[in-house]
């Protein structure tokens, strides 16, 4: 049991290590990876913030360069934090 | 053989023999903590290696994308025509989007006191919002409002603003604008977001069906939000400066108007701070707090003071609200002060977790709201029973196409207060578009 458990915690760390690797070879770009980051970020707040008022609308409800201005009217007009807006709209526009 | 066979069974026989003195140690509660926590700490400490290589990695990859995208600039500003130039520094990337709402409802009202007519009528509505970007920190939207009132049509202009992103933290904003205190005004009117066909009392828009407030501004605000600890967890203000309030008379009880028209400095200005203490993860629900100011001479050195406080709880699929306003308008010396207050509190519950079809549509509401006011000199308090102190409770049944397509269904009820007691039955399709 007890050697059981350490080569699974060996195996896991292996594992995790060729990830990182493998992500280094094909990796995605600098930008996509914070594009990533944003969209994941996005999807967390917008149930939040989006159902404050009236229901949540989504992404399909607008294409993404509507998205670009009414997220602007709705950053203003319910003050939501920047850095918040940008990653709701970045959630938004990717449909 | 024999022998092969006799050293096996030997060596069998000896270590069954070692076994039983020495028997391997069977692990305690402690060994197997011990164990875990070994591993938790491998764990951590490989996550932590896995993450500086991240790092590094990122930098790197910035630096390269840093690097190409220059070299790209480069060539796009050695290949570009001096018309994708021109465009470029002129225009940005201005878009225009049409968005808004429209409404269509009927409502059949009881007796309402000594009147002894009932009533009925039809009354639509069209509020067409024009988005224009000029960049992506400037922006303007105005909204034209068209309303039909049995027979007649109005035309008005709810609001026309244009908006400057100065920074993370502030955002400028000119024009005419809806009234930014307490949250009905300026966020839940419109009838594809508004959870009922009425207004709650103390904010009819119509100042003469008992509204305190007036909705349209004309000035300048400036407003933002401000991130604390944790996600969810802000402070949001919007301070503003308008046109001074006036009244249709001297006396008490008059209702405000809106004013346009005076040209003189700003004389009114106010304020909303609203507060989420709690982060988006808290497993309560989301709360949020807020608290408004309006303030404004209405003549010759007379203020008008008015001040509110306003939450909202949600939860899944519930949610409550309530808002508070408090009035206090100075008079002329010998005159008592003219002091109003009004308020509401709404609940509202969707059906959407009921797996029968349609039912799962639906939302149930109810909302009870009051005002408390002067009597307003020359009205005849029978006809007009929205205008001392009604109370007034209504539910609502709403059916939801679309998040922004909805069929609302209302009774309302005015409590007895004195000697009337009104019912009324409404009904209202809106879209927000
Ligand atoms: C503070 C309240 C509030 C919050 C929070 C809010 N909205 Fe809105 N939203 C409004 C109001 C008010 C309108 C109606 C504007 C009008 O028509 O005058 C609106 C309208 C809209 C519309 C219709 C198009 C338009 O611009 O009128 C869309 C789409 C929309 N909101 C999406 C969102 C999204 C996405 C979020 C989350 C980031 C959000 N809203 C958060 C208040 C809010």
């Amino acid at each position: 049991m007890f050697e059981a458990r350490k080569v699974f915690a060996l195996l896991l760390g292996l594992v995790f290590f060729s990830f990182s690797f493998s992500w280094a070879g094909e990796g995605p770009t600098a930008e996509q990876q914070k594009k990533a980051q944003l969209f994941l970020k996005g999807s967390k707040l917008w149930p939040n913030y989006c159902g404050n008022c009236h229901n949540p609308r989504g992404p399909s409800d607008r294409s993404p360069a509507d998205w670009d201005l009414i997220m602007m009217h709705m950053r203003s007009t319910a003050n939501i934090p920047a850095a918040d807006a940008e990653a709701i709209l970045e959630y938004l526009k990717k449909r | 053989m024999e022998t092969a066979k006799k050293v096996s069974s030997f060596i069998f026989l000896l270590s069954f023999f070692l076994l039983f003195l020495f028997p391997p140690p069977i692990m305690g509660q402690e060994d197997i903590q011990a164990l875990r926590d070994e591993l938790r700490k491998t764990r951590e400490e490989s996550d932590r290696r896995i993450r500086a290589l991240e790092e590094k990695l990122g930098k790197m990859e910035v630096q390269s994308a840093q690097k190409e995208k220059e070299l790209e600039e480069k060539v796009a500003r050695q290949t570009t025509s001096w018309a994708d130039q021109f465009l470029k520094t002129q225009a940005g990337d201005s878009r225009f989007v049409l968005a808004g709402y429209g409404f269509g409802g009927y409502f059949f009202s009881g007796k309402h006191g000594n009147q002894n007519e009932k009533t009925n009528s039809f009354r639509a509505g069209l509020s067409p919002l024009f988005l224009y970007r000029i960049n992506d920190w400037i922006y303007f939207e105005a909204a034209p409002e068209f309303e039909l009132k049995g027979s007649e049509t109005e035309v008005g202009l709810e609001y026309a603003k244009a908006n400057v992103f100065l920074n993370d933290y502030m955002t400028l904003g000119a024009g005419k604008y809806l009234l930014p205190f307490g949250e009905f005004i300026e966020r839940l009117h419109p009838a594809f977001i508004n959870k009922l066909v009425t207004f709650p009392l103390p904010f009819r828009e119509e100042t003469d069906e008992g509204g305190l407030l007036p909705f349209g501004q004309v000035g300048v605000q400036l407003r933002g939000a401000i991130p604390l600890d944790s996600p969810g967890r802000q402070v949001e203000y919007t301070l503003y400066a308008a046109n001074s309030p006036s009244f249709e008379s001297k006396e008490r009880g008059a209702i405000l108007e809106v004013n346009h028209s005076e040209s003189k400095s700003p004389k009114a200005f106010g304020a909303r701070i609203g507060f989420r203490p709690f982060p988006f993860d808290w497993e309560l629900g989301r709360l949020k707090l807020g608290a408004s100011t309006y303030n404004g001479i209405w003549r010759r050195g007379r203020w008008l003071n008015a001040w509110g406080l306003d939450t909202v709880y949600q939860k899944d699929l519930f949610e409550l609200r309530g808002e508070y306003i408090g009035f206090h308008r100075e008079m002329s010396s010998g005159v008592r002060t003219d002091n109003r207050n009004g308020w509401y509190l709404q609940g509202s519950y969707k059906l959407s977790e009921v797996p029968i079809r349609f039912i799962d549509r639906s939302e149930l509401v109810m909302r009870f709201s009051g005002v408390n006011s002067p009597r307003i000199p020359g009205f005849d308090d029978a006809e007009h029973p929205f205008l001392k102190r009604p109370r007034q409770i209504s539910l609502g049944w709403d059916f939801w196409l679309t998040p922004s397509v909805v069929w609302k269904m209302e009774y309302d009820r005015d409590l007895p207060r004195g000697n009337k007691s009104g019912n009324q039955f409404l009904t209202q399709f809106a879209v927000g578009f």
